[in-house]
């Protein structure tokens, strides 16, 4: 449902005023209902999918879950290349991809930088093109105002113009090559360099859109519906779509250029796409690193970063706090690393923390002392620019709590 | 008094597909070339843009990107008895007017004629015996065969990166694509486009009555092509808006995309837009045009001298301005004789829908002007007609082009035209039924034509164009025929209901059917039954060439604009290696 235009309105002035005075990734309160694997993304992307574009994460709250799903199946391919993306979204098994693109799909988060004035190339070659180029208008695919056509076409409305910027080169170098007629990479190939930057800072400087209410094509209604809690991702299929595989894929006859998603990337066609209370009833859905988790009804119903210290705080344990702030995955520790006590998910990104305390150094650089630690977790580009590892919103507080637990890990590799 | 500009060598009459490939060739050859274009000036950027060149109401409904009737428009009448009346809005056909001309809002279908269909007298004779043909035909032989006139078509196709699967290269046959074409050179310049649900489940069915199924050959790409005049084309994204409009992504192959902007660089030549030609001007021998003159858009005559002339207007019109010009007889059809406005031809159209259970989705929306299936083994003389009362054929193809809003609504028979009950209708079928075309050729008879209107004129004060059509006998047998062999394709691909309509008489020029309007400046071989040889050059006036669909004797069952692209440049070839080191006729009369 979406609220009155007034009362969205009221609630963006509000959240308007309150955010600027924060740091990105801060106030990470998941909502119940969050599915666990979504621990690997709110680390870089926030809780609410707003994205930290200091750490290189686009926004992605209210992009379609179609679109996210392809994203993560792409980076999962290769035809999209990320040193981080890559092996979180090949550490995620299918079923579990669509459950968190659907989860950020359904978010609605405000945001948006302002930016100041947009440039008027920027505003020309978005709405208008370059004949001379021979380069189309953005605005043609992406929508008026750069809010997208989903489910296949992503908005660009409010996205960071570094991200914007990086993706225009990766479809111009070749490396980014998921669309399936090519037409970013014959846009982006037509666009110099200046052109480039000039439409990403316009489309940096308009507001995101929300998510839409509902598909804009209604399924016809289910034949059958699969009962009982263990629904396999084809029965979810056949449900939402009523008529069988021919339908969910396009039957083909032709081949459509190199770099076409092809049937593997974007043939799965998820039900439950609308991001309602069916995408809530994902946990069912098989989840890797032992079914202990799906047992644990914390795990599942994902307590918010208040619960999860609160509990641990009735200890008065630092370390203690320190352990649930990472456990309750609202700031995507495990996303990156493997980090011994905490199952799931195992991250290949960073290095395991496996016996960290004993190391010499943070990062390579850095001498391991608690408040380094401590300084370091709280905003680690601070120290050493080049990093990957992002700021991740913590409190001075928080992050002296991680940096006990951390330094409690002193065995060799206990998981 | 009439201003007169510099002389210049070339002028052209058009600057849509014909004008902009012979303006291309006649700079190459280092001639000076004024082209004018009696519409605007139009590109992709600024003038083919999202979202409001989706506006099915302004370009569909009322023909935005069209010749606009309330200024010029024709006359039509159904028999030499009737008194013809002026089309006050368009209807059957949908004649472009501006810079790329109809080529700009066409779909993309890109067929070549068969070798039967340029000797299709001689091929009929041959076959069938003097008498297989009606007594009414005047159909007659082009001067040329598929295999000399293939290196233009080759040539073509590659100007506009056309997607397709070729189904005999040099004599191998290749299954999957049209066994029954003739020998092309090679293979496509891409691969065919992506296959919709409705034309696989047509695929399947055709395959399964033993037919040929092969992807249409498509103007809208299949993949990003760079063409040899160096200029990329983009992948369509099966918008399903690109018939009636401009393609604002650079994905339909058209003058715009292909070859005008290198044009438009030339230094040799100059465009004039808003100039409508009057008439060709001719010397006291009335053997040799002398130029042109037009009124451009300040209402201004302006007198164009040139030292060659290219008539390359829409078919309609190339007919009238000879008339206009008092270039070459005009045809009566009492007496048979005289040959401008003779042949005048169309195309014989029909359709079978296929209505489905809510069980298929066939999401219409989801498509390109030119993409799906088609099968060839009904077209032209490529199935004996020795125990058929007929010529001619007709293409079977699910080659829907859009779920438009406004004008897609397909209904089964016995729904209400208006009211609750249909719109219940139009929600139930609209993603569930399939349309299958079925495409087909039309004679030339003696008593379909086209002359000056006696009553009528346009904005400038000159008589509009009369046609005198109605549906030969030939054309309607032959419709109910192929018609009939779609209907069974249509029951094997599952639908719960089928509906056929044959094409029946008499002609409706207010309802769309197709743009395919030929003849009345046939070529040929011989001066008493063309108006231009075999090269395209007026049989009267030697340094006038007259291109386009209206060179075609009678018309074949497949889409004209390859045809028409490759006659251009087939003329290209010989004015600029024959004509212009020697000038004067390339054949004797």
């Amino acid at each position: 449902m979406t609220p009155a235009p007034f009362a969205a309105g009221l609630a963006l002035a509000v959240v308007a005023a309150a955010v600027p005075a924060q740091r990105p990734g801060q106030a990470q309160r998941l909502p119940a209902g969050a599915p666990p694997a979504t621990q690997a993304c709110v680390g870089c992307h926030g809780a609410r999918g707003g994205g930290n574009p200091d750490a290189g994460a686009p926004r992605i709250a209210g992009q379609s879950q179609r679109y996210l799903r392809k994203q993560l199946d792409s980076f999962a391919q290769g035809s999209r290349r990320s040193a981080v993306m890559q092996p979180i979204a090949r550490g995620l098994p299918p079923e579990v991809r669509s459950s968190v693109a659907a989860y950020f799909a359904g978010l609605d988060t405000p945001g948006g930088r302002i930016s100041g004035e947009p440039p008027a190339r920027g505003r020309a070659l978005a709405l208008q093109g370059d004949n001379a180029l021979g380069v189309q208008a953005c605005r043609n695919c992406h929508g008026p105002g750069g809010v997208g056509e989903p489910p296949n076409i992503p908005y660009l409305a409010g996205l960071d113009a570094n991200y914007l910027a990086k993706e225009l080169r990766a479809w111009k170098e070749g490396t980014r090559t998921n669309d399936a007629g090519q037409q970013m990479f014959r846009v982006a190939t037509a666009l110099p360099a200046s052109d480039i930057e000039a439409v990403a800072r316009y489309y940096e400087s308009l507001p995101p859109p929300a998510p839409p209410p509902h598909e804009l094509v209604q399924a016809p209604p289910p034949r059958t519906r699969p009962q009982g809690p263990a629904r396999t991702a084809p029965a979810r299929r056949e449900s939402s779509q009523g008529s069988g595989v021919e339908q969910g894929a396009p039957t083909t006859g032709g081949a459509q250029g190199p770099g076409g998603g092809g049937a593997s990337e974007t043939g799965q066609d998820d039900g439950g796409v609308s991001g309602d209370g069916e995408n809530r009833k994902e946990p069912g859905s098989p989840q890797p690193g032992g079914g202990d988790q799906s047992r644990a009804p914390a795990g599942l119903t994902w307590p918010g970063l208040s619960d999860a210290a609160t509990k641990a705080s009735a200890g008065s344990n630092a370390v203690e706090i320190g352990r649930a702030l990472i456990e309750s995955g609202a700031y995507g520790c495990q996303g990156c690393h493997h980090i011994p006590g905490i199952r799931w998910p195992r991250g290949i990104v960073g290095p395991p923390l496996a016996g960290f305390a004993r190391r010499s150094f943070i990062a390579g650089q850095l001498p391991n002392d608690r408040d380094t630690l401590a300084a370091f977790l709280q905003n680690p580009p601070a120290l050493i620019p080049r990093t990957g590892m992002p700021d991740i919103g913590l409190t001075l507080g928080q992050a002296r709590q991680i940096a006990a637990f951390l330094h409690t890990l002193d065995g060799c590799d206990a998981p | 008094m009439a201003a007169r500009p510099a002389a210049v060598d070339a002028v052209l009459i058009g600057v849509g597909l014909v004008g902009t490939v012979l303006g291309r060739a006649l700079t190459r050859a280092g001639l000076t070339v004024v082209g004018l274009e009696r519409g605007d000036p139009r590109h992709t950027v600024p003038d083919f843009q999202g979202p409001h060149m989706h506006d099915e109401l302004r370009y569909a409904v009322r023909h935005s990107l069209m010749q606009n009737p309330a200024k010029e428009t024709f006359t039509f009448r159904h028999t030499l008895n009737d008194t013809a009346l002026p089309v006050r809005r368009l209807g059957s056909f949908l004649p472009g007017s501006g810079l790329g001309g109809s080529m700009v809002h066409w779909n993309g279908q890109t067929f070549r004629f068969q070798d039967h269909d340029f000797r299709q007298y001689s091929h009929t004779v041959a076959r069938y015996g003097r008498k297989a043909i009606p007594r009414e035909a005047t159909i007659q032989d082009w001067g040329f065969t598929a295999a000399e006139f293939e290196p233009y078509y080759d040539r073509f196709e590659y100007l506009l990166g056309v997607s397709g699967k070729a189904g005999n290269i040099q004599g191998r046959k290749i299954p999957g694509g049209n066994v029954f074409e003739d020998p092309r050179s090679r293979e496509y310049p891409t691969p065919p486009q992506k296959e919709p649900y409705g034309s696989a489940l047509f695929r399947k069915a055709a395959l399964s009555l033993g037919y040929h199924p092969y992807p249409q050959p498509s103007c809208n790409l299949s993949q990003p092509y760079t063409n040899p005049e160096g200029l990329t084309l983009y992948t369509c994204t099966f918008c399903g808006f690109c018939e009636r409009f401009g393609c604002e992504h650079y994905a339909k192959s058209t003058p715009q995309t292909a070859l005008l902007p290198v044009l438009l660089a030339d230094p040799n030549f100059e465009l004039r837009t808003g100039c409508h030609v009057q008439r060709i001007n001719l010397d006291d021998t009335r053997r040799h045009a002398t130029g042109v003159t037009y009124v451009d858009a300040a209402g201004h005559e302006v007198e164009q001298r040139a030292s060659l002339v290219i008539l390359g207007a829409y078919a309609l019109n190339n007919p009238r301005l000879l008339l206009l010009s008092g270039i070459g007889t005009p045809y009566d059809p009492k007496t048979g004789k005289g040959v401008v406005g003779r042949n005048y031809a169309y195309q014989t159209m029909s359709s079978v829908d296929v209505f489905y259970d809510e069980t298929v989705n066939i999401n219409p929306f989801m498509r390109s002007g030119a993409n799906g299936t088609v099968i060839a083994d009904f077209a032209g003389d490529n199935f004996d007609h020795g125990p058929l009362d007929f010529l001619g054929g007709a293409y079977i193809g699910e080659i829907m082009t859009n779920g438009r809003p406004i004008q897609f609504h397909p209904t089964p028979p016995g729904t209400p035209s208006w009211g609750s009950a249909w719109k219940r209708a139009v929600a139930r079928h609209y993603n569930h039924t399939c349309s299958i075309n079925v495409h087909g050729s039309s004679i030339a008879v003696r008593g379909n034509y086209l002359d000056l209107d006696p009553t009528y004129k346009d904005a400038w004060g000159q008589p509009l164009t009369r046609i005198t059509f109605d549906f030969p006998e030939n054309d309607i047998r032959m419709s109910a025929y192929v018609t009939q062999r779609a209907l069974e394709i249509a029951k094997a691909m599952g639908g719960r209901q089928v509906h056929a309509s044959a094409r029946e008489r008499p002609y409706d020029v207010t309802e769309y059917q197709t743009t395919h309007n030929t003849g009345g400046t046939i070529m040929g071989t011989d001066p008493a039954t063309s108006v231009v040889n075999r090269y395209l050059q007026s049989w009267d006036v030697s340094n006038l060439f007259v291109i386009g669909a209206s060179n075609f004797p009678q018309n074949a069952s497949y889409n004209p604009t390859d045809t028409v692209g490759a006659l251009a440049y087939w003329a290209a070839d010989t004015i600029v290696k024959q004509y212009l080191p020697n000038p004067g006729p390339l054949m004797g009369r």
